[in-house]
Formats: structure tokens, sequence, C-alpha cells
């Protein structure tokens, strides 16, 4: 029986504690000093694998949850229709589609029987009669952009949750605010609403109708204008606030008035009661409409929370080192009425959408550029911003959508380090993140052909070694690492490149352009996998004869790694070259 | 050995499930999946709070915290939703959940290359003179080296070690996710112990040899 336990014995001790070799080591391992040490490690790591893991935090959550309910959504509409669609976009049901519609058609152009010449007179009586309507609006998701304080969310049969990150709402919800509470939400068709100290119902939420009933606290609403066919209204206990494209708070204050100020477009103030006047509430105008039906013209300025919503944010704002979360209001301060349109700038819009980018908040950012891009098409920033918006797209892991951005900037960006980024970065989608890499390799050869020496040509061209390793193309591999070496000497992959290239070369069983790579790689100082380039150099000098050579990397090898997996072989290789 | 979905992680110690306060919470798994497939939005939120802390955890001992892990976990969960429809309930549904993450995380540990890990150091300044966070940080970084030792494992044995000594499933519990025998079970966990502490013995933690001076 040998004195210590050996690595095996420790393993089996602490992985079977009840098992025969536990109970053989326990008292040892409890009175020798260096086995209760190896012992403490060895807990110290499963310690570490029992470790709790860290956990999401709410934004990381959020995005998740909306990825995972959105993909629900899309392919609840028309399931058989993607499967058809997928399906075409496959070559061999494609062609075997292509074909049977060909055949359909060639038949009904030749066959008299299947095509009859219609008779004017009877072409009413054999028409179809006309279908019903199948475009029934689909409910829209509504997502909350942002929230502070406590909310509660009371669902149609009662139930009620607090609204948290990721927290769908839809129509049928009811909102319960705290005092000072606040909730941003972005319905799916674009309109975005703030809801400040609110209790308020989403009545109706599709793609035609939005219809929200406040029965106290203030919303505000940021619509773009709406088709002919869609309509937005707010309705509080005394009035209907209809809108087509505005920008507008309603309050319903403590005593039962309802106040609307309006900053862009118009709104229309119904009341319940038939019989009493309508109004129009013009921009810059506010109003109090009274449970009585009186009606008072009011300074808007005289409502701080109405103002506090609708008002621009102060340019000075954009330069405050204070936290975005400090500032009164969120993305629908950026909306500007006539009046203060030159106040805000496309500049200032992808200011603040860096700064939204940089605190990683996506969404908030990405509604940022899109606004940019709607309002201030023309300005250079839009191609700054056409080009964030797919960075952004690309954090929030919507591959798909920041690749169709990319192509589309790639034909429309005109700035030379905007083109850039926009190729690399849609290079690096495709490879990296989707694996599609023949697409890469395209995108690739695009960058090259543009930008030969630009800034991100040396990753690119790495990016294309990498391409051929994944691909299984060992000479190309062999080939364009050894260019990445070649052309970038003191870039930042060269060692990499140059390994991976030794690494490839080894396997080609090319040993003498092995043992060149191997050596530079060395040279370069690097520390990653060192223990396997000496090794692997070793054995390729002597694979090319040179022995006095590879007997002082092996007697280096051995010294430096004693422990290392091959240290036993490459002992076994200098005894038979007579060194030990 | 039949286990509820979700059980799993309020059995082991230290986790609770979040769980939904939604009406479909208590939903047993076969009702909760042949609601999803009928697309009830509450019962996909109900699967996504059961489904992702443990899609999450699974990933992240693989691959440690990092950048792409988000990416891992929501294609994770997207796979779940894509799959939903070919589940038979032949198999508890938090095998297949877990299943589904190994056949993720594999196929991406086979594309991944190896590249030389990097130190944030922008989150490193951003958390200096906060200690829990310094202290998150070192606790992420021995879990990236965990999880490298972890990416070198042979992938059966891997899935093996990772279910059995992480997520502490029952050796029929593993064979049932991975779809072997028991026996193959406890033969790929003892190999894999043994490369494991091999590795680890490798790295010199043990002797805090091996450095090049």
């Amino acid at each position: 029986m040998p004195d210590h336990p050996t690595f095996n014995d420790l393993i089996d001790c602490h992985h079977r504690p009840d098992g025969p070799q536990a109970a053989r080591w326990r008292t040892h391992v409890e009175s020798c000093p260096s086995c209760q040490a190896r012992s403490a490690r060895m807990q110290g790591i499963r310690d570490l694998l029992e470790t709790a893991v860290p956990e999401a935090g709410r934004e990381e959550t959020f995005r998740a949850r909306a990825r995972f309910l959105q993909a629900a959504e899309e392919t609840s509409g028309l399931p058989w229709l993607n499967r058809l669609l997928r399906g075409c976009l496959r070559p061999a049901p494609a062609l075997a589609a292509g074909i049977l519609i060909g055949l359909l058609i060639w038949g009904l152009m030749l066959s008299p029987t299947l095509s009859p010449i219609p008779d004017p007179g009877n072409q009413v009586a054999q028409s179809n009669p006309p279908s019903e309507p199948t475009d029934i609006p689909r409910p829209l998701s509504i997502q909350p952009l942002s929230f502070k304080g406590a909310i509660t969310r009371v669902n149609p049969d009662g139930s009620s949750e607090v609204v948290d990150a990721g927290v769908q709402l839809s129509a049928g919800s009811t909102l319960k605010m705290a005092e000072d509470a606040r909730l941003t939400t972005l319905f799916r068709s674009g309109v975005e609403v703030v809801f400040e100290t609110a209790t308020v119902q989403v009545v109706r939420a599709d793609e035609r109708d939005i219809l929200l009933d406040l029965r106290a606290g203030v919303t505000a609403v940021d619509v773009a204008p709406l088709k002919s066919d869609q309509s937005l209204a707010v309705t509080t206990p005394t009035h209907k606030i209809s809108v087509r494209g505005t920008r507008f708070a309603v309050q319903v204050t403590p005593t039962g008035d309802t106040l609307v100020g309006v900053s862009e477009g118009e709104v229309l103030v119904t009341p319940h009661e038939p019989d009493r006047p309508r109004r129009i509430v013009q921009p810059g105008q506010a109003f109090r409409f009274k449970p009585d039906g009186s009606t008072e013209q009011e300074p808007l300025a005289e409502w701080p929370t109405l103002v506090a919503l609708l008002a621009p944010v102060p340019e000075t704002d954009y330069t405050s080192p204070k936290p975005r979360h400090t500032k009164p209001t969120p993305r629908v301060a950026f909306k500007a009425s006539p009046a203060t349109e030159n106040s805000v700038t496309a500049a200032d819009l992808l200011a603040e959408a860096r700064q939204a980018q940089s605190g990683r908040r996506f969404d908030q950012a990405l509604a940022l550029l899109d606004s940019l891009q709607r309002r201030f098409p023309q300005a250079p920033e839009a191609e700054d911003a056409l080009y964030l918006s797919a960075e952004n797209q690309l954090a929030l892991g919507r591959l798909s959508t920041a690749v169709n951005t990319l192509e589309r900037a790639e034909r429309v960006l005109t700035r030379p380090s905007l083109r850039e980024n926009a190729l690399y970065t849609h290079g690096y989608i495709l490879q990296d993140r989707l694996a599609r890499l023949k697409q890469a390799r395209t995108v690739w050869a695009r960058y090259l052909a543009e930008f030969g020496d630009g800034t991100l040509s040396e990753e690119v061209r790495f990016a294309l070694c990498r391409n051929a390793q994944q691909s299984g193309q060992d000479i190309e591999t062999l080939h364009r690492c050894r260019s990445v070496a070649d052309r970038h000497p003191n870039g930042y992959q060269a060692p990499r490149a140059l390994l991976t290239a030794a690494d490839t070369a080894y396997k080609l069983e090319r040993y003498k352009e092995a043992a060149q790579l191997y050596d530079r790689y060395l040279g370069t100082g690097q520390r990653d996998r060192r223990n396997d380039a000496l090794y692997r150099q070793g054995k390729s000098l002597i694979k090319v004869g040179q022995s006095a050579k590879a007997t002082d990397l092996f007697k280096r090898f051995v010294s430096l790694y004693p422990r290392d997996a091959h240290a036993a072989e490459v002992r076994g290789i200098l005894i038979g070259l007579g060194e030990e | 050995m039949a286990f509820m979905f979700g059980q799993s992680v309020a059995s082991i110690p230290g986790k609770e499930d979040p769980g939904p306060q939604a009406a479909s919470h208590h939903l047993s798994d076969p009702e909760l999946v042949a609601r999803c497939q009928h697309g009830e939005r509450e019962a996909l939120e109900t699967l996504f709070t059961r489904a992702y802390p443990n899609v999450r955890r699974i990933l992240i001992r693989l691959y440690g915290p990092g950048p792409e892990l988000e990416d891992l976990v929501q294609s994770t969960m997207l796979e779940i939703h894509r799959g939903l429809k070919r589940f038979r309930g032949d198999s508890q549904l938090s095998s297949w959940v877990f299943r589904i993450a190994m056949n993720v995380a594999n196929q991406h540990l086979r594309r991944k290359m190896r590249e030389p890990g990097r130190v944030d150091m922008e989150a490193v300044d951003a958390m200096a003179g906060d200690p829990d966070a310094l202290n998150q940080m070192e606790t992420n970084e021995r879990l990236k080296m965990v999880a490298e030792i972890l990416q070198s494992l042979p992938e059966k044995k891997r899935n093996v070690f990772l279910l059995a000594e992480l997520e502490q499933l029952s050796s029929e519990q593993i064979a049932e996710v991975l779809g072997c025998s028991v026996s193959a079970v406890w033969s790929r966990l003892h190999q894999a112990r043994k490369l494991f502490w091999e590795k680890i013995n490798r790295h010199g933690y043990f002797s805090g040899e091996e450095n090049e001076g």
C-alpha cells in the first residue's frame, strides 16, 4: 500500500465520499498536511462548480423574453404560408413548384376546354360573389420601453401582476400606477405612449384602432400621421379625444376635469354627452373640460405635468454628464412641434442615440435613430443613423434584421468610414454569428475590393483565414494565414495567424514550413499554446532531419513543461537521440 | 425517474424558480405544451419563465459570462419555440429543454475557434471602487476558467459531466436527456471526472508549476 493516495484516489474520494476509496484514505488525508492541501484545493474547484451562476439582469431577461414572444407572434399569423415560403426558398421544392406552375399555365393556354372564352353577357352571373373581407386587424403587442415606480397590470380575468421587465401588455389590460410612477410604452404600430401616475385601460389595440380609457393621471401620446383607416383615441370619464397624427397629453384631475394640451397636430375633443359641443384643440393650446360641460382655455405653461411630457429636452441636456434617466422626458420629447422644429437637430438625435447605445438602452437608441432617419432623411447624420441601427439590432440579437439593414447600408451609404464599418459588421454577423461562411466570404471580398488596406483590413484577412479553416480548406487556410502574418507582421492578429498557419502546415505534413512558422510564432513572445508550438516545432525538425536543433528545443520543452501531456514522449525521444 | 419541469431549478440549493404570476403557472408540463402549441401567449410566457433560467445556467457553465452568452441563450430559446410543435411528450419537458440547450451549445462549440481571453478593461474601470462588482468579476473569471476546461472535454463526456456535476441531475435523468443508457452515463461520468481533474492538474492548479517564468 503506497504512502499517499494517488491523484485518482483523491478524485474517487471527492466524488464518492461513501465509496471504498474514501474509507480507505480518510484517516490518512486527515493527518497528512500535503494530502490535506491537495484535497482542499480540489474542494475549492468543486465549490466553484457549485457556485450559483450570476443571475441575468432585468434588461437581459427582458430582451430574451421579448425575442421569444416576438418569434411566437410572428409564427402564429400564417404558419402554412411561412412553411410554404420556407419551402420555396429551398432549391428542390422551388424547382418542382416552378415546373408544376409552368405546366399548369401551358395546359391552360393550349386546352380550350380548360379556358373557355367567357360570354360577355354571362360574365356577371359567372363571377364569384364578393368575398368577405379577410383583413381582420391583428392585435398589437405593447412593449414597455422604460418604467419607474410601482405599476400593476390588472388582467381582464381580475388577476393582477407587477409590471416588470418583459411583461407584455395587451388589449384589456388595466394599469394602476403609484404616485410618481411612469411607464413608456411602444405599440407595435409605432405609437409611443407615456403614462404617468395613471389608472388607464387599454380598451383596444390593433393595427387599425387604439383606444385608451384614462380614469386618472396623465397620458401623453406621440403618434406619426395615421393612415385613413386608422384611429387613435383617449377617453376620459367625460370626453373622448380623437387624433390623427399628433403629439398631445391628457390628464384627468382628482376633481374629474379633463385637461388636454397639444404640442403638434390637432385633436378633436368630443364630450360623452351628445348635446354638448365638440372642440378642436390646436398646437400650443390647452383646455380644461369640466364635468358640468363648461370649457376653459388655459395657458399650457401652467400645467407642469403636461408641459414636462410635451416640451423638448433643453439643448444643454445633450452635453450634460448626468445619466440619461435623470432627464425629465423620454423619447416623446424629441418629437418637436412646428414651433420648436429648429431646436432639435439631427445631430442632437444622433448624440442622444449614441448615448442610449453606450448605456445599453438599445431599443431606445433604435427608436431615436429611426426618428432621425424619418425626420432628417437628407441630413448627413441619417447615414450614421442607418449604420448605428444595424449595430443596435446586432446588440439586441436581431441578426437577420441587422443583416437586412447592412445590405441596405451598403447600397446607400456614401461616407467611406461608414461603408467600411458596415461591410465589416455585415461579414462579422454572417460568419461569426450566423455561420454563413460562403456569404461571409463574398462580403469580405467586397470589403477587400473597396478598402484593400483599410483600417479593418487585417481583421478581414484574418476572418477569411478563419473562414477557410471552418470550411475545412487547409491549403486555403495556410495561404490566407501566411498572408495575414506577412502583410501585417506587427498586427494584433499576426501571432494567431502564424499559429494557425503552423498548425495547418503540420497537419498537412509540410514539416519544413511548419517548423519555420512555429519558429516565427515563438518569436512573437506570445504565451498561448506555447508548449504545443515548442513540441510540434521539435517534431517537425526531426521529420526534416534537423535533429540537433530539435534536441535543443525538446530540452527546453522538458524543462519548461515537465508535466505536459507530451513530456514523457519527448523524454523518450531525447533518450532515443542519446541525450538523457 | 420522473421530474417535473421547473422543479429541477428549485431542487438545486440556492436556486429559486422565479415563476410567473400568470394563471398558467400551475399547469402541468403536457398541459403547458399543449397550450403553447396553440399559441397561447400566457402559456408561452410561462414556458419562457420556466425554461429560461435552466437554459441560461447551463450555457453560462459552458461558456462563462460573456458577450456571446446572451445571443446563445436567445438562440436556444428560439430553438425551443421552433421545436414546440414537434414535441410529442415522449420525454419530460425539462429533459427536452436540456437536450436542446446541449445541442445548441455543442453545435456552437464545434464552430467556435478558440480565441485568447481578453479582459474587458472598460468593465474593470467601471467596477473600480465597487467591491461587490469586483468580486462578481472574479467569480466570472473563475467561471470562465472552468468553462474553458469544460469546453476542452470530449463532447459526450462533457455533456454527462455538466448535467451530473453542475446541474446535479441523477443518472436516470441524464440518460433521458442524452438518450443513452444509465450504464453509459456512469462510464462517461467516470472518464469525464478523471479527464477534468487531469486538465485542472495540468493547468498547474495543484502544483503552481509549469509557468515559463
